[in-house]
């Protein structure tokens, strides 16, 4: 024989690598775009998002094609709005997320992020008017996507703010209801997000960063998925640890290549290369899902016991495989359990046997809080902030960033399905235990003072 | 020059000996085991008086008890190659070819890589007799504006319906899944380069 088959092993074992980038984000610093005038603060925004950007979704066409690997989403983030847009109400607000919707729609991105107020400490007058425009700035555009950030372990957290968000929660899926509340999915509120974590949605350029930069992140599912299935095909009985390493090799090989096309785009861009974030986020690829993984692992239902602990297997294993990769692993990694981006988990909610409870859990093992869950639309907005306030308290006492994504769905009870249209896959809406039994303590306001 | 012998112990030291004593020095080689013979295509140059028939009889009989079979072709009296005043940049990739065998599997892709100006630079292939599958692993030279996801979708939209499944990788992503140290470092010239750009 010309060759030995352990030649065409290692062959046999790249040959299927289902190796792709989940987005390219090209942060833009807009920080020298302020100005009084809202008409002039439009125009230099638009001209500046236009400028660096225009060549994005060619470039990450030209790069996809030389290297062979697909880019599913690009993304837009620029500098939080709440510290270029100062001195203005919230209908003029309104007209700078429309400016950079246009902006974003001009040069062919999925989404632009960086609507977002910084609240972790008090409110400024620009913040607030930011909050107060958000039922409309979402329910008129499609493509922005907005984030406050109510507190980090340091600083402790802004009570006040999230009871505000509670109420402008409730208002942004109310002004979008015929689409069921969709456009609270594209609200996020985050905690621990310090440096503006660059991968999550809503996300900002945070600080500390250049003028241009490109940070690429990866969707690790099916990679992940492709290994699980190779090792136990060889052995069934795999034991855990084999398990993590098969899990560790396979993100360390997604990393590599995303790190390879997102220096090669900032190259060509003339951007800085910045992060490399490695996160098992769902895709459009049926069984591309936490829950597909879960169950390979031996849990056969998200939620039922072991759940925390494989999923505490399978994110070490996603840091230390992308830590190795690259020196530009942002140490962002998280689990998302996005309900209505994962087909698995949204069917799961359909069939009952996914409980709102046991979301909580698992997001809070190692994922970064509650994503893309529909509630009641009839839930009372101090529940609502309740519920944040919880999932935000996770994150600062555990020290991990955390992204909040709730719709209240508009009209519509526990139990009743939900669909929705692009992205988002069809549920049913959890019912929640002990509505309505929070309300004194969330009106109190106040902070929650930092975790020592 | 080619060489095909039966593959024993000793092979390769008879004829680098009919080389040595032929005063010839290689300059480029391949070799490979196919089935039970042993295969070598090298590039060697000779002594100018050394004529072409005594260097092919020299060796036949230093390597007689392997049944050697020689060829020898002289570069410069050939006169089917072209040779571009510039030659193009390319870019290096490799595409493997697997699953349930089938007749035409490589006479499609290489007229498909015909098409779009491809230049094949490696092959290598193997059959699995116990289940009829095969493996086929090739490296190409692409020219400029080849779209690489499109060839492998268009391959893989052909093989599919029959089980065979297609990866197309380039070297830099392969470079940096083989080692371990930062991208950037290994990725940008992989390999030496035989005439065409390996970046």
């Amino acid at each position: 024989m010309a060759h030995n088959d352990s030649f065409f092993s290692a062959l046999q074992q790249l040959r299927q690598l289902p190796l792709d980038v989940r987005t390219i984000t090209l942060g833009i610093n807009v920080a020298d775009c302020h100005n009084h005038s809202l008409h002039a603060l439009c125009e230099s925004l638009y001209q500046r998002i236009i400028g660096r950007a225009e060549r994005l979704t060619n470039v990450c066409g030209e790069v996809s094609s030389l290297l062979g690997v697909p880019i599913m989403q690009r993304r837009i983030v620029v500098t939080p709005i709440d510290r270029v847009a100062q001195g203005f109400d919230s209908g003029d607000m309104v007209n700078v997320a429309r400016t950079m919707e246009g902006a974003a729609a001009q040069v062919r991105v999925d989404r632009i992020g960086g609507y977002a107020a910084d609240v972790q400490h008090g409110m400024s007058s620009s913040a607030r008017e930011l909050i107060a425009s958000l039922p409309t700035a979402l329910s008129q555009t499609v493509r922005v996507r907005a984030a406050v950030h109510v507190g980090t372990t340091e600083s402790g957290v802004n009570m006040d703010a999230i009871s505000l968000l509670g109420r402008i929660l409730k208002e942004t899926a109310q002004a979008d209801a015929e689409k069921n509340g969709d456009a609270a999915a594209k609200l996020v509120i985050l905690a621990n997000n310090a440096t503006g974590h660059p991968h999550l949605t809503g996300a900002c350029l945070g600080d500390g960063w250049g003028d241009l930069v490109v940070h690429v992140g990866i969707g690790a599912a099916s990679i992940i998925r492709h290994a699980l299935v190779e090792r136990l095909a060889i052995e069934p009985n795999s034991p855990l640890h084999e398990l993590a390493a098969e899990i560790q090799t396979a993100v360390f090989q997604s990393t590599r290549t995303a790190e390879l096309v997102g220096r090669e785009i900032a190259t060509r861009l003339g951007a800085d290369f910045g992060s490399v974030d490695v996160s098992l986020a769902p895709t459009r690829r049926p069984d591309d899902s936490v829950a597909a993984l879960l169950s390979l692992l031996g849990i056969e239902q998200v939620g039922a016991p072991g759940t925390a602990t494989a999923l505490t297997l399978i994110l070490n294993a996603l840091r230390a495989g992308s830590a190795f990769a690259s020196c530009s692993a942002g140490g962002y990694s998280r689990i998302m359990l996005s309900v209505l981006e994962d087909a698995s988990l949204a069917a799961a909610t359909k069939s009952k046997e996914l409980t709102f409870d046991q979301l909580c859990m698992a997001a809070n093992a190692g994922s970064g809080g509650l994503d893309l869950v529909s509630v009641p639309g009839d839930t009372d907005v101090a529940t609502l902030a309740a519920i944040i306030s919880d999932q935000v308290s996770f994150a600062v006492l555990n020290r991990r960033p955390a992204a909040i994504r709730i719709i209240p769905v508009p009209g519509k009870r526990a139990g009743e399905g939900v669909t929705y249209s692009g992205m988002m896959n069809d549920a049913v809406i959890l019912p929640i235990r002990g509505t309505g039994l929070s309300k004194e303590f969330i009106e109190r306001g106040g902070r929650l003072p930092p975790v020592r | 020059m080619t060489v095909l012998a039966a593959n024993r112990v000793g092979i390769l030291a008879a004829l680098t000996n009919a080389l040595d004593e032929l005063r010839g020095n290689m300059l480029d080689v391949s070799q490979a085991v196919i089935q039970d013979y042993f295969t070598m295509i090298l590039a060697a140059e000779f002594p100018e008086e050394r004529d072409p028939e005594v260097i092919v009889d020299h060796i036949r009989a230093v390597c007689r008890s392997y049944g050697a079979e020689v060829a020898l072709k002289d570069p410069d009296d050939e006169t089917v190659f072209e040779i571009p005043e510039e030659p193009t940049p390319r870019q290096r990739y490799v595409l493997t070819a697997s699953g349930q065998d089938r007749p035409g599997v490589l006479r499609f892709i290489a007229h498909r890589l015909a098409q779009d100006d491809i230049v094949l630079m490696d092959l290598q292939g193997m059959r699995h007799e116990s289940d009829h599958t095969f493996l086929t692993s090739m490296e190409l030279a692409f020219p400029p504006g080849v779209d690489a996801l499109k060839l492998r979708n268009d391959l893989d939209k052909e093989f599919r319906p029959d089980g065979i499944t297609i990866a197309l990788q380039h070297r830099r992503v392969l470079a940096a899944l083989a080692h371990p140290e930062p991208v950037g470092f290994n990725t940008v010239s992989p390999w030496p380069s035989r005439g065409t750009d390996g970046s």
